[in-house]
């Protein structure tokens, strides 16, 4: 029998009984959609923790001074980094976007006491912090070298709404400095934002660099540089100039850098990811039980049909090809359909994102985000797709090849 | 019979009499101590430096005192330059120059670092008679820097104290403390104080060379070092007042 009897008389089947061809696409549509889903928030979770990450924390690789990251949790003043070391690398490498921060835990000094803690972040407001730090309301605060006086801050908008404060109002916030000594500054806010990552709205806040560091008589010292480059790939490569450079001057003991994908988070990023695997391998064999269900049964309800074919003289690989075809056509529609519905409902849940700020909002300046925007990738599409052709394909083989091993006259009087 | 009698009486009345000798003898030593110290008014112009083990810092300061309790330390260089430290009967405040609020420190705040030194405003805050705070024995006798020393342990009897338990070195020729240790309550050392030099001036001795060490730092100290002395300085309630210390 030809290949194209074949085919016709697979494609005559699917819509003989559109019920049942119905139910097997249902199936498996359902079973794509979810894991395309599953897939989507699970990249947009990576994504979310990702973007917080190079925001915030590392770029897309950060500097430091060398001995920060191991005092940085007793003292985070007193490892500062000297811009001036650096300053030349900088100034050779034009198409980097570099980012100084300078950090610190502040108090609130409220009503004759010291009421709650906000985080200061010391940037320079420009484009590259713009696209970060959202605007909610007022603007972002500038400084101003000719009058000290002129001191303005931007705070996360749940602190101010929790704290009850207000653009125009005035605070004073106290901190250790780098000289190991205390100093307090009043600040009036001109701003509420959004830093995209909760326990940022809830807990800190922003000024200009150089305001920040004479409130931590830090002048010319940063807490860290953020490296930004134009792909992904030209990390190693910066990384390479970046050491080139500490060897030539004579600094190797004083800086370091780091990678994104070498900070503490991206530990924890890849527990996460195993569990997730994890869960998407039940979530797979989940799956294909109903897909196996649903397939065995179209296959074993026909046994009469196969006794017939096999009575009117077809060959069991005939028999067997016949049901590829169809179980194919039926998983290949079935899950072009489902990945296409996933698809589509993540269009909404991708742009305006799951809020998780009530579950975050204490979750760490990098786990913490607002919330997560689904994402779907094509890896994400391939595996799933990939995934219900083949599981489509085996559960419809052996359930074939058990069904034709049965004799004509059998197979038509079960 | 009559002789052991005779003996053990004498013995009995050397031992009381040189125990109520001795106990009186703390007690002086630690009065003298005390009004060595109080003086009625002084201005005091000085250095603070501090070593930790990467960097030394040097912080001149203006201290204005009278009597026991008020106290006004002004920094008058580096980057601490305008800050005021205001200690006064029932609080410590603290005046920033960015800052136009006073901060009333309270709590563990009071164990925050002055200057980053391993003085804490914590040390700052006892006020009272050292008699009134601690129970004072005698230890013994040593000699510190070729000084002749009463080696006396003092044991708080207050709650609340920073260092609960202290020993110190005073000098048996001026009524000076040459060294000291401070303890926590289980004991734990906390803080040690030398004093390298001094000054004697009327009725009062004032420190002019101090040495100071956290035992929970390492490689760390602090030391002050007096420039001037005016003890006849004109200080008024002007002084201690939070007018002068606004900005």
């Amino acid at each position: 029998m030809g290949k194209n009897v074949l085919f016709s008389l697979a494609f005559r089947n699917i819509f003989r009984n559109v019920k049942r061809t119905l139910i097997s696409m249902t199936s498996i549509g359902v079973v794509s959609m979810g894991l395309i889903l599953f897939f989507a928030f699970s990249d947009g979770f990576n994504a979310s923790l990702k973007r917080t990450l190079k925001n915030y924390v590392s770029g897309d690789f950060y500097i430091s001074n060398k001995k920060f990251k191991d005092y940085s949790d007793i003292n985070p003043l007193g490892f500062l980094l000297e811009e001036s070391l650096i300053t030349p690398l900088l100034e050779g490498n034009p198409n980097w976007v570099a980012t100084p921060v300078l950090e610190t835990m502040a108090t609130v000094y409220e009503n004759g006491s010291f009421q709650i803690g906000l985080g200061v972040l010391g940037v320079e407001f420009n484009q590259d912090i713009k696209e970060k730090i959202f605007l909610t309301e007022g603007r972002y605060p500038v400084y101003n070298q000719e009058d000290s006086k002129v001191r303005e801050i931007i705070v996360g908008d749940i602190f101010a709404k929790v704290n009850n404060f207000k653009i125009g109002d005035e605070i004073v916030l106290l901190s250790s400095t780098a000289t190991g000594s205390t100093n307090a500054m009043n600040f009036t806010i001109v701003g509420l934002v959004d830093f995209g990552v909760e326990n940022f709205n809830a807990n800190y806040s922003a000024i200009p660099l150089e305001l920040a560091q004479r409130f931590l008589f830090a002048s010319g010292y940063v807490t860290r540089y953020l490296i930004y480059v134009e792909k992904e790939s030209d990390i190693a490569l910066s990384l390479e100039i970046f050491n080139n450079y500490l060897a030539s001057s004579n600094i190797e003991e004083k800086v370091i850098a780091f990678p994104w994908y070498e900070t503490e988070v991206m530990s924890f990023l890849t527990v996460k990811n195993i569990n997730v695997n994890i869960m998407a391998l039940l979530f797979f064999i989940l799956g294909s039980i109903v897909i196996a269900n649903t397939t065995l049964m179209t296959v074993l309800e026909r046994k009469k049909e196969i006794g017939v074919l096999r009575a009117l003289g077809m060959r069991k690989l005939e028999i067997r090809v016949l049901f590829f075809i169809e179980s194919f056509l039926i998983g290949f529609i079935g899950s072009i359909i489902g990945i296409l519905v996933g698809c589509i409902l993540t269009i909404p849940l991708s742009y305006w994102g799951v809020d998780i700020s009530t579950i975050s909002k204490n979750g760490g300046k990098v786990l913490g985000p607002s919330e997560i925007n689904f994402l779907v990738t094509s890896s994400g599409i391939l595996t799933v797709f990939t995934f219900s052709i083949v599981i489509n394909f085996l559960i419809s083989y052996f359930s074939t090849i058990r069904a034709t091993k049965i004799s004509p006259r059998e197979s038509m009087s079960s | 019979m009559n002789f052991i009698k005779k003996l053990s009486f004498n013995c009995l009345v050397f031992l009381t009499s040189s125990s109520f000798i001795f106990s009186q003898t703390a007690s002086e030593i630690i009065g003298k101590w005390d009004n060595a110290r109080s003086y009625p008014s002084a201005k005091i112009e000085g250095v603070i430096t501090v070593k930790d083990q990467f960097k030394i810092t040097n912080t001149s300061f203006i201290n204005y005192s009278r009597g026991d309790v008020d106290t006004l330390i002004e920094f008058t260089s580096g980057q601490e330059k305008g800050q005021k430290i205001l200690r006064s009967e029932s609080e410590i405040r603290l005046f920033y120059p960015d800052s136009d609020r006073t901060i009333i420190l309270k709590g563990a705040q009071l164990r925050q670092s002055i200057l980053g030194s391993d003085i804490s405003y914590e040390d700052l805050t006892s006020i009272k008679k050292t008699e009134d705070e601690y129970d004072a024995t005698i230890l013994g006798e040593e000699d510190i820097n070729g000084q002749s020393t009463w080696k006396i342990e003092l044991k708080g009897k207050i709650k609340g104290l920073a260092y609960p338990n202290q020993i110190v070195w005073i000098s048996k020729k001026d009524p000076v403390a040459l060294k000291a240790q401070y303890f926590s309550s289980s004991n734990k050392l906390l803080k040690e104080m030398e004093l390298l030099d001094y000054k004697v001036d009327k009725s009062y001795v004032i420190p002019t060379d101090v040495i100071f060490k956290d035992a929970i730092k390492r490689n760390s100290d602090t030391a002050m070092k007096i420039n001037s002395i005016d003890l006849d300085a004109p200080i008024t309630d002007v002084t201690f007042s939070r007018i002068n210390t606004s900005f």
